[in-house]
């Protein structure tokens, strides 16, 4: 069961060429490609043929050509050719979806396409912005998106599972406020005079902080947590800014992929810290990874008889579990057949 | 653990108005414990169902209209009481040991801690480690309608059990 009637990230912007890019989301095969003008269709990925892959074929000006039989789909999903007759079967269409670049991120719309143009894509200008520097990574995660969305809701985890880099015990040993507004969970830290991370206090060689982050989830597939650290007693708007940004595309029910930015105000051209951080924090990533993947192996042999047991600090996770499950039922409901009453 | 909930976060539940806030907040995971709700105010009150511990009280909003809140308990969790306020100038509201608070504002300017606004029926809830003074005052010159929701635990009380 996913959310459907949303934006998700499907690829980074510079994957996406005149090349056919297969891609799974919400257990649905796509295939991706750029345009002529540069712009991204995105199509089923089975002809309507014989269901051949469509990512096997190759681009022909705007269209995608099967590579089994040549059917010719032109980027609203229409046959436009079939080589061996002049007449085009009127059921040779395939799905499209709605489509959005945005900062160097694709997105794709998965529900009621009608939807899709009064859903703006969630703002993530960080990633372009030449007031902020940032590293990316993209990762499969062999667990599901709830999982992940937990984890980041939660970052008491940091303490333990990043403690080399991101994580100490400010982090736990501080509490939290959550907030819910609408679809969105925020998760706000503050950590007052406390050592940075280890990372940042590489990164920026403070040794004694205010700190702070704060996971702003918009259900159901984006987190950005806002975090800095400022010299004890100063406002956060005075600090050293970060913002980090997960996008959760789920693949199936028990995989996900993970576009992570971490986006920063300060040292921005410093491409040792460039290197520094993108290093340090793609093994971040595979602690979350290796750890996620271990949990998901657990929760599927778990007794049915044995809920997670939630605490104080899980009150975000708890908000947004509800929150999600509340999307799927009202999406599961529109999208019921009306009952006729009898006359 | 601060929870602030704005107002449209809130859940309509058909027939029993609209639940602010409950603990445990996925339904039946856990021992219910307890729940505050607003209902219609219609001057007659329901009869308390068996087994629970109610309170209420009527929390005139600004634009005129009244809500009842309704706060209820397990008997063996917690005792409930709903106290309503007008705030003013800056005051001082305590809370207990083991004693959840749930402030519910009835006006359009309620700064909480210095740094939490609450606009029109939006809830901000207090639990275990948060602080036991909570200053407030209104943010405009008319005053605040306040709900304040006590949930007295008979052991250690939170949001999430």
């Amino acid at each position: 069961m996913y959310v459907r009637n949303a934006w998700y990230v499907i690829a980074l912007s510079e994957e996406v060429t005149r090349e056919p890019l297969k891609r799974t989301a919400l257990g649905e095969e796509m295939v991706l490609f750029r345009k002529k003008d540069g712009s991204i269709a995105v199509l089923d990925d089975r002809c309507a043929h014989r269901a051949y892959p469509l990512s096997e074929g190759r681009i022909i000006g705007d269209n995608i050509q099967c590579g089994y039989h040549g059917f010719e789909y032109n980027c609203a999903g229409v046959c436009v050719r079939v080589p061996a007759q002049a007449r085009i079967p009127e059921r040779a269409v395939v799905k499209s979806y709605p489509t959005v670049e945005s900062h160097r991120w694709v997105w794709v719309w998965m529900g009621d396409p009608a939807l899709a143009e009064a859903t703006e894509v969630p703002d993530t200008h960080w990633m372009t912005d030449p007031a902020w520097d940032r590293v990316t990574h993209e990762r499969v995660f062999a667990c599901s998106a709830d999982l992940i969305h937990d984890n980041l809701l939660d970052l008491t985890h940091e303490g333990f599972l990043h403690e080399s880099t991101i994580g100490d015990e400010a982090v736990y040993e501080n509490g939290v406020t959550v907030e819910v507004d609408g679809n969105t969970v925020s998760v706000d830290r503050w950590m007052p005079e406390c050592h940075p991370s280890p990372l940042f206090e590489k990164a920026t060689g403070m040794t004694l902080v205010d700190r702070w982050h704060t996971t702003v989830f918009q259900l159901p597939s984006l987190h950005v947590i806002h975090a800095g650290v400022v010299e004890v007693g100063g406002k956060r708007e005075d600090g050293n800014l970060l913002r980090v940004l997960n996008a959760i595309t789920p693949i199936t029910e028990n995989t996900a992929w993970y576009f992570y930015a971490f986006c920063r105000d300060f040292a921005v051209g410093d491409t040792g810290l460039n290197e520094l951080l993108t290093e340090s924090l793609g093994g971040v990533l595979t602690e979350d990874s290796d750890a996620l993947a271990l949990q998901q192996i657990r929760m599927e042999s778990r007794p049915a008889n044995l809920p997670d047991v939630l605490i104080a600090q899980d009150a975000g996770v708890a908000k947004a579990r509800r929150m999600m499950k509340q999307m799927l039922a009202a999406e599961a409901k529109a999208a019921a057949p009306q009952k006729v009453a009898a006359p | 653990m601060r929870l602030l909930l704005r107002a449209n976060a809130h859940r309509m539940e058909p027939g029993e108005g609209t639940e602010v806030a409950a603990s445990p907040d996925t339904h039946g995971r856990e021992r219910w414990q307890w729940d505050v709700r607003l209902v219609p105010d219609t001057g007659s009150q329901a009869p308390d169902p068996a087994g629970v511990l109610v309170a209420s009280g009527g929390l005139r909003l600004g634009y005129g209209q009244t809500l009842r809140v309704v706060a209820r308990s397990a008997p063996k969790a917690a005792v409930p009481s709903v106290e309503i306020h007008q705030v003013g100038a800056p005051t001082q509201l305590t809370r207990e040991l083991q004693e959840v608070m749930v402030l519910i504002s009835g006006g359009t300017g309620l700064l909480v801690e210095g740094r939490h606004h609450l606009g029109p029926l939006d809830a901000l809830i207090l639990e275990g480690d948060d602080p036991f003074a909570v200053p407030l005052e209104a943010e405009g010159a008319e005053g605040t309608p306040l709900a304040v929701i006590r949930l007295k635990g008979l052991a250690a009380l939170g949001w999430v059990p």
